[in-house]
């Protein structure tokens, strides 16, 4: 993810020095893969981000990490308090694959534009402007990691329906240039005639908002992250949202993403109408988790305070209270997908005092460890096959049709059958050696072609029957002579 | 007085000749049955305080019994004798048809010498080398280690699936290519061995990814797992501290940052500071990703039939392609597996030709 520092600035109190940040954000798990000075944007961080962070797509979930190390606050960009009430548009949910979902009806009463410094995590990401309705929408994302979407109302038929396509049924995805089969089992927004959205993937040309749009349903939702990672994969089509789903997000949060994109575009022309309709059958599950303080200390060599453990906990958006040395600690929605273990709150409790931070011991070893069978046999035949001007040559497990024919291997032949790779994407991987000769040939091969003057070049090599995994050595053919004549050495 | 007294010393005799291994032992017995003070032998002393038409009887029958003995002890000891000689044969036996050690010309894979030099500091530690297939159940390498499926983390190790030669699936649908050594720590957890567990995975991993100056399909990792009573994070450090100066010298600078691994948590990233120097002539610290560890996550020992209220795991990881490349500063992982002789030559010799 990129990152504009002064925007994160706005977020949280950060280090002036930019080698101090550096140090900081790697120390927190936020890896910072580049930094490059950006005209609009100023000093633009690209971060590698933890896999099974969702919370992390975000300068809010990065500010709250930052936080949970520095203490210091976290603050919110401002957001329009919405009105949960009757829907603007029919709407109904069919699937408990989405939590929550809300709409929120836009009507553009006069002419505008999103302001320049609101849109600067756009331009610090490379995000072209589009229009005030997609620029916000995508704001709501960066800025709080809550994707939602805009639909042309006039485009709608009838009401929202959140359900899961039908055989057959085909939508016109996003930038491209035709409609498309969606597999069945899909999880879809849908008007009463056609597919408005995949969701939590991408939406579709033909209910997108344009410069022409009038009026917007502004959607905003929380689906289940394993149907939209089924969805996204099954299309092939990988967007930011979907990244954000497929990793868990705030169940809570569809109102607040909401809430910001109204307050961006009531500052460009346009107007709420009416209420936001809520459907979804999510309820806060108040899930409590129960870790013991001094076990976590045991296990960390650290020597937290309840009141220390709380407070720390509190930084990351968990409240925490204690009896005895048990910490009940409430997991926030944010934080539903992947805390669920104490270990998990030692972890958290971890990252506040800092990885380099807590003591590095050593457990006595009672003894070592000696060699086995084979290995010792390895180790001697290694040493015959060096002194016998050997080297030791390591291919890749791939295999090729066409070294079965260096092989004198048929069709029949028992090596002929080899292991098949059903889905490799280069046809050079789809199958797997089978035998040591396999690779001796290999790397015989490509000795001949490459070591062209090297005077007695003998190779053994590492051969590997994939099947079992018993590694084994195999002496091969001899590179040419430098008279060009080859010495054998099997 | 009489026979019943020097059938007993016999039997006992007999019975501690039975439980003698070694010539040692041997001489200890021989020292108890015929020695001056013997049983045998004050059994001789008695002759005297025996009425004189008895003396000579009993006097003849000790001595036949002292001759058996020294007859048994005699051939005991010649058996004793060639079954030492054979197993001192045995022990120094030297096949001559074997090609003789001669100094070395040839070398070993640049990864083989890393791999060797890690294991050879984690014997030490009490590690011992264990193996797996490379074609292995899906539950092996993910659900076993709190990979479900569907889970984001399968996304990090694109996995190749295998079929049989007509490239059908199995019974129990398609097998993988393992994408990571780990699967060899979960099939040694699997067979619930004593504690403490330490084990070292090496070997060949695959992933199904675009390759490129830094990116193979297929590579090696080098993978271990210690389970034991009372492991703590500070026992991680310390053992991770100990390795990554083992390998790159006493005064390698390590630092440790947060990770995310499915099996492991906390899960950690252990980077070495590398001196560089820029365009300007400053030189500048660099930190490099060399490993990735952490404590084994409490449901994958469960999942094993640990209790992990008592028990806890330290896990870690190394990419040993990396290290090799990284140490021989070969640009291109590639080069690695292409079997190129000069390049081998060249680092090994310090001359290619």
């Amino acid at each position: 993810m990129k990152v504009s520092v002064d925007v994160l600035r706005r977020y949280t109190a950060l280090p002036v020095e930019q080698a101090e940040l550096k140090v900081l954000l790697e120390d927190v798990g936020l890896e910072v893969k580049r930094s490059d000075a950006h005209a609009q944007a100023g000093t633009v961080l690209t971060l590698e981000l933890l896999a099974n962070r969702g919370d992390h797509h975000a300068y809010e979930g990065i500010a709250r990490e930052i936080s949970g190390r520095t203490g210091a606050t976290v603050s919110r960009p401002a957001i329009a308090a919405l009105t949960v009430g009757e829907s603007p548009v029919r709407l109904r949910c069919e699937t408990d694959r989405c939590l929550v979902y809300t709409a929120t009806l836009l009507q553009r009463t006069g002419a505008g534009a999103l302001d320049a410094t609101a849109t600067l995590p756009l331009v610090a990401a490379d995000v072209h402007s589009v229009s005030a309705p997609v620029d916000a929408t995508n704001l709501s994302n960066f800025e709080l990691g809550q994707p939602t979407h805009a639909f042309d109302a006039d485009a709608i038929d009838g009401g929202i329906t959140v359900r899961l396509s039908r055989r057959g049924e085909r939508a016109w995805l996003l930038f491209t240039a035709e409609a498309r089969e969606i597999p069945e089992g899909t999880l879809v927004i849908a008007d009463d005639s056609k597919i408005l959205a995949i969701a939590g993937v991408i939406g579709c040309e033909d209910s997108k908002a344009t410069d022409d749009t009038r009026r917007l349903v502004l959607e905003s939702a929380c689906f289940d992250p394993v149907s939209v990672r089924k969805a996204s994969k099954a299309l092939g089509v990988h967007t930011d949202a979907a990244a954000r789903f497929e990793r868990g997000a705030d169940p809570s949060y569809p109102i607040v993403g909401a809430g910001r994109v109204v307050h961006l575009l009531e500052r460009a022309g346009w107007t709420r109408v009416g209420t936001t309709g809520v459907v979804g059958d999510w309820r806060n599950p108040e899930r409590d988790v129960s870790a013991d303080l001094d076990r976590i200390n045991a296990f960390l060599e650290t020597s937290l305070t309840i009141d220390q453990a709380v407070e720390r906990l509190h930084r990351y958006g968990f409240h925490a209270t204690a009896d005895g040395s048990t910490l009940r600690v409430r997991v926030p929605p944010h934080r539903l997908w992947d805390v669920e273990h104490w270990a998990d709150i030692a972890e958290e409790l971890l990252k506040s005092i800092g990885y380099n931070a807590t003591p590095v011991t050593m457990k006595t070893m009672d003894r070592g460890a000696l060699p086995s069978a084979i290995e010792i046999a390895r180790a001697k035949a290694t040493e015959v096959l060096l002194g016998h001007d050997f080297y030791e040559v390591l291919t890749d497990g791939f295999h090729g049709k066409a070294l079965d024919d260096r092989l004198l291997v048929g069709d029949g032949h028992p090596l002929a059958a080899h292991v098949t790779i059903l889905n490799a994407v280069d046809r050079g991987f789809s199958l797997l050696k089978n035998n040591a000769g396999s690779s001796t040939t290999s790397a015989r091969t490509s000795g001949r072609e490459r070591s062209t003057r090297t005077p007695r070049a003998r190779t053994a090599c590492a051969g590997s029957d994939s099947s079992c995994g018993r590694s084994r050595w195999a002496p091969s053919g001899a590179g040419p002579a430098p008279n060009g004549r080859r010495t054998c050495t099997s | 007085m009489g026979r019943p007294e020097i059938e007993a010393l016999l039997k006992q005799f007999e019975t501690d000749l039975g439980e003698v291994r070694s010539l040692a032992v041997l001489d200890d017995v021989r020292r108890a049955h015929t020695g001056k003070k013997s049983p045998l032998k004050s059994l001789l002393g008695k002759v005297k305080d025996l009425a004189p038409e008895d003396r000579a009887v009993f006097a003849r029958d000790v001595n036949d019994a002292q001759a058996a003995i020294e007859s048994e002890l005699e051939a005991r000891k010649t058996e004793l004798a060639r079954a030492e000689l054979d197993q001192q044969l045995e022990r120094e036996w030297l096949d001559l048809t074997l090609p003789g050690v001669a100094h070395r010309r040839g070398a070993v894979h640049p990864l083989t010498e890393v791999e060797a030099r890690c294991v050879e500091m984690l014997r030490q530690l009490g590690f011992e080398v264990k193996d797996g297939p490379e074609v292995e159940l899906p539950y092996y390498n993910f659900d076993a280690l709190n990979i479900p499926e569907h889970h984001p983390a399968r996304d990090m190790q694109d996995t190749f699936y295998v079929g049989d030669a007509a490239g059908r699936e199995g019974p129990k649908g398609p097998l993988v290519l393992r994408t990571h050594t780990t699967s060899i720590q979960a099939r040694v957890l699997a067979e619930k061995p004593p504690l403490p567990v330490r084990v070292i995975a090496p070997g060949r991993v695959y992933r199904n990814e675009a390759v490129d100056a830094s990116h193979l399909a297929c590579f090696h990792q080098f993978d271990c797992i210690w389970v034991d009573v009372g492991l703590t994070f500070g026992h991680l450090k310390g053992l991770l501290s100990f390795l990554c100066r083992s390998i790159y010298g006493e005064r390698a600078r390590i630092r440790f940052k947060p990770k995310y691994y499915p099996y492991t948590e906390p899960s950690v990233g252990v980077d070495l500071a590398r001196e560089v120097r820029g365009a300007d002539g400053r030189i500048d610290t660099v930190w490099v990703t060399i490993l990735g560890a952490g404590m084994v996550h409490p449901k994958v020992l469960q999942g094993f039939g640990y209790d992990p209220e008592s028990v806890s795991g330290i896990a870690f990881g190394l990419g040993t392609t990396r290290m090799a490349a990284e140490r021989h500063a070969i640009p291109y992982l590639r080069a690695l597996y292409e079997g190129d002789l000069r390049l081998f030559k060249a680092l090994h010799r310090g001359s290619g030709s």
